[in-house]
């Protein structure tokens, strides 16, 4: 529910990203049939990777957790996630596995990250466009 | 700021046709928004 949530919410925004002359991808750990069904239930078309290994979140320090996903912040996150028409489906992938958003640069710098405590813990979009050149 | 380490920048992802790229073939040749998704669910 939370992917598809931030997804959706990324998706509206690939026209600004790509004003700004910079590529939305996305990357999943689940393995690549279902990210191809996810790609077309959610419309996405811009690339799509998976790491059914998770070697890219372990070396990106993102985190991971039963008690991270099985919180009251959770539950009060999934309910503004269904208030705002996110679903959960079968899960696909790794289910304690947080997520996370970079902006990076040309030749690797870091212009933003943010690394999510818990399921649905996504960063304002806001933050993510400061970090990207201006139009 | 901050660069990605080289070890994460070499390890792979695998795109929808089964290809492993480094990661850092998607900041290559333009900013990219990075999103590492939960799980596809």
């Amino acid at each position: 529910m939370f992917c598809r949530e931030q997804v959706a919410q990324l998706r509206l925004e690939v026209d600004e990203i790509h004003a700004r002359g910079a590529e939305l991808v996305v990357v999943g750990n689940g393995n690549r049939h279902f990210a191809q069904a996810f790609r077309e239930d959610m419309g996405l078309t811009t690339p799509l990777y998976v790491d059914t290994k998770r070697d890219t979140y372990r070396a990106l320090g993102m985190k991971r957790g039963v008690l991270r996903t099985l919180s009251f912040g959770t539950l009060k996150n999934a309910l503004r996630a269904r208030r705002a028409g996110a679903r959960q489906e079968r899960i696909q992938g790794d289910p304690w596995q947080m997520g996370g958003i970079l902006v990076v640069l040309p030749g690797g710098k870091i212009a933003y990250r943010y690394l999510s405590e818990s399921p649905g813990d996504h960063p304002p979009l806001a933050d993510v466009f400061k970090a990207l050149p201006a139009r | 700021m901050d660069k990605v380490d080289d070890g994460a920048a070499s390890s792979l992802i695998r795109d929808l046709d089964g290809n492993e790229h480094e990661l850092n073939e998607t900041w290559a040749e333009k900013p990219v928004v990075l999103a590492f998704v939960r799980h596809f669910g």
